[in-house]
């Protein structure tokens, strides 16, 4: 498959940042928004240079998905599953 | 106007901000407008449809209040529920049942030419149809006292969150809410507004993008292979369930900002280890309506086993008439009532043997195995819901022996980026009910407090970022498809 932002170093450093922070933050409730907001701050940025640079949409839909799921999981790990 | 449309994007603040502008007096005369013009949308001319059965039913319900004789009372309810469903047999199933009569009499040669009435279906005609019958049923039940203002009538039929695609509401449990005054309630507000993500994300993000998939198999079978159909069976489980539910709760997340709460219309089907709790948890009203107005006036279980197994068919087989006016919803209902069947007649000697044998069904290799029987006794259902014709099952179920995995992929016209995106999308999906579910407030509290050890105020900035991303998603996703033209209309919109 040919990936824009596996193949640019600077978009992966780019949300891998975003990544970290968010998770630090989730699983660690450091400061509440700081943390979050430049953790999207930092996936906005990405995700505009990665369309500049001619991703497909897929491919970003795949990052955001990914940080979706990442966000929400503490939701489903209390409230999922059967009842 | 479909929800995913522009229209409704525009339609729906307008709505709300005249909704709790307006003094209660007036609302119900602006929703009742607002409902009308919703549906004219579509077709204009359809709204005499709709005022039609609301203007019968109202009649019959009031006549009911006023006729204490049993026998005239059996007749206006029987001339109701003729009218209605006479309507809805007319414009739903007059072209199928004569093409089936036509196609009958051609076997014994005598060779009648084919004809159909250029008929257009009403939109969600099944829906309103079955809920006026449940309000002028419950009225002859004395179960409710009939409504006399016609205004909060038409707009109990009408009410635009839920008139296309249900849920199927009650007229105890919708009326009353109608009719009360309601306070502008900002977690209402946001937990309306979380439940309407929630279902833009279903539809748009899940449902339509499975769906370019699925048609790729189902319009060109002669590519098909055997792991193509099954993976497509699949990504139409999918797809429909979020197209569906995804509908029910944009319709439950519009009331909620409305301070209405309608009924919950789907409660995990995919989790379930029967096909009789499956039929709980789909298409919760329908299948309470069925049981209701027809599995207990039958007899339900009460009049023997024989009894109760035609009844547990004869229901699964209306319901799958309900579905679609095709012979294919109605082999789908026959499977699913046989199936309902053998559940009925196993349940107790299989309970029987497994409490003699000491067994532990509550295991967790026990379970896996009934979730992935389940899975598998679930590709017909998609199969015959899918199908455009009872041949075309045929067609792909023969298919099932051709293999090639390079065809498979080309079949689906599915690669790893497309795979990648379904799978996130459906495990995004089923985490983001929880999150829209979730019970203990949004408090919009910008005051940090500690609690348990972590500050509320963390708590209340990762709410946000999964909004942020979930509207992220739905946006991407909705624009991507409208530009691709694959945004479709909801599929339980043709019922």
């Amino acid at each position: 498959m040919e990936s824009v932002i596996i193949t640019t170093p600077i978009l992966l450093i780019g949300y891998g940042a975003a990544l970290i922070l968010g998770v630090i933050e989730i699983f660690k409730h450091v400061t509440g928004y700081i943390l979050l907001a430049l953790s999207a701050i930092f996936f906005i940025a990405s995700t505009v240079y990665a369309v500049l640079l001619g991703a497909k949409y897929e491919e970003i839909m795949i990052v955001i998905l990914l940080f979706l799921f990442v966000n929400i999981i503490t939701f489903g790990i209390h409230k999922g599953g059967r009842k | 106007m479909n929800f995913n449309s522009l229209q409704f994007l525009i339609f729906l603040p307008i709505v709300l901000c005249l909704y709790w502008l307006l003094p209660h007096k007036l609302r119900w005369a602006m929703l009742l407008i607002a409902s009308y013009y919703f549906y004219m949308s579509w077709n204009a001319w359809l709204v005499f449809a709709i005022l039609g059965t609301t203007i019968v039913s109202y009649g019959a319900g009031l006549l009911l209040g006023k006729i204490k004789k049993s026998r005239l009372r059996k007749l206006v309810l029987a001339v109701t529920v003729i009218v209605c469903i006479g309507t809805l047999v007319f414009f739903k199933y007059f072209n199928f049942l004569l093409q089936s009569a036509i196609d009958f009499l051609n076997l014994f040669s005598l060779n009648i030419q084919s004809f159909s009435l250029d008929l257009i279906l009403p939109v969600g005609i099944s829906f309103y149809t079955f809920q006026t019958l449940s309000y002028v049923i419950d009225v002859y039940r004395e179960k409710f006292t009939p409504e006399k203002h016609f205004g909060y009538y038409a707009l109990f039929v009408s009410y635009f969150p839920q008139l296309v695609a249900g849920p199927i509401e009650k007229p105890q449990d919708l009326l009353p809410q109608l009719k009360r005054e309601h306070f502008f309630n900002g977690e209402n507000m946001l937990s309306g507004f979380k439940i309407l993500l929630c279902g833009f994300f279903m539809k748009c993000v899940v449902a339509d993008y499975c769906g370019t998939f699925v048609i790729n198999v189902f319009n060109n079978i002669d590519g098909a292979t055997g792991l193509s159909v099954f993976i497509a069976c699949f990504l139409f489980s999918a797809q429909m369930f979020c197209d569906f539910a995804g509908y029910s709760n944009i319709a439950i997340g519009c009331a909620r900002m409305m301070g209405v709460k309608l009924t919950k219309n789907f409660d995990k089907p995919y989790l379930s280890l029967s096909f009789t709790e499956f039929a709980r948890r789909w298409h919760i009203t329908l299948n309470r309506w069925f049981i209701e107005y027809v599995y207990i006036p039958l007899g339900g279980s009460r009049k023997g086993r024989a009894r109760q197994l035609f009844n547990i068919l004869f229901v699964f087989v209306l319901s799958g008439m309900w579905h679609g006016a095709n012979w294919t919803f109605v082999l789908w209902g026959l499977y699913l009532g046989v199936m309902g069947c053998i559940e009925s007649l196993l349940a107790k000697p299989v309970n029987k043997f497994i409490k003699a044998k000491g067994f532990n069904i509550n295991r967790r290799w026990i379970t896996v195995v009934r979730y992935l029987c389940m899975g598998l006794l679930s590709v017909p259902v998609s199969l015959m819901f899918r199908a455009q014709s009872i041949g075309q099952i045929g067609e792909l179920l023969s298919k099932i022996t051709v293999f090639g995995l390079s065809q498979t992929v080309s079949s689906l016209g599915m690669g790893l980026g497309n795979l990648l995106c379904v799978v996130l999308g459906i495990l995004c999906m089923s985490l983001i009910q929880d999150f829209a579910e979730e019970k203990t407030g949004f408090k919009p509290d910008k005051i940090a407090y500690v609690k348990n050890g972590h500050t509320e105020r963390s708590l209340y900035a990762q709410k946000l970022s999964v909004f942020f991303y979930a509207v992220l998603a739905v946006g991407v996703f909705w624009l991507a498809l409208l530009a691709s033209g694959d945004v479709s209309a909801f599929q339980y919109f043709q019922f």
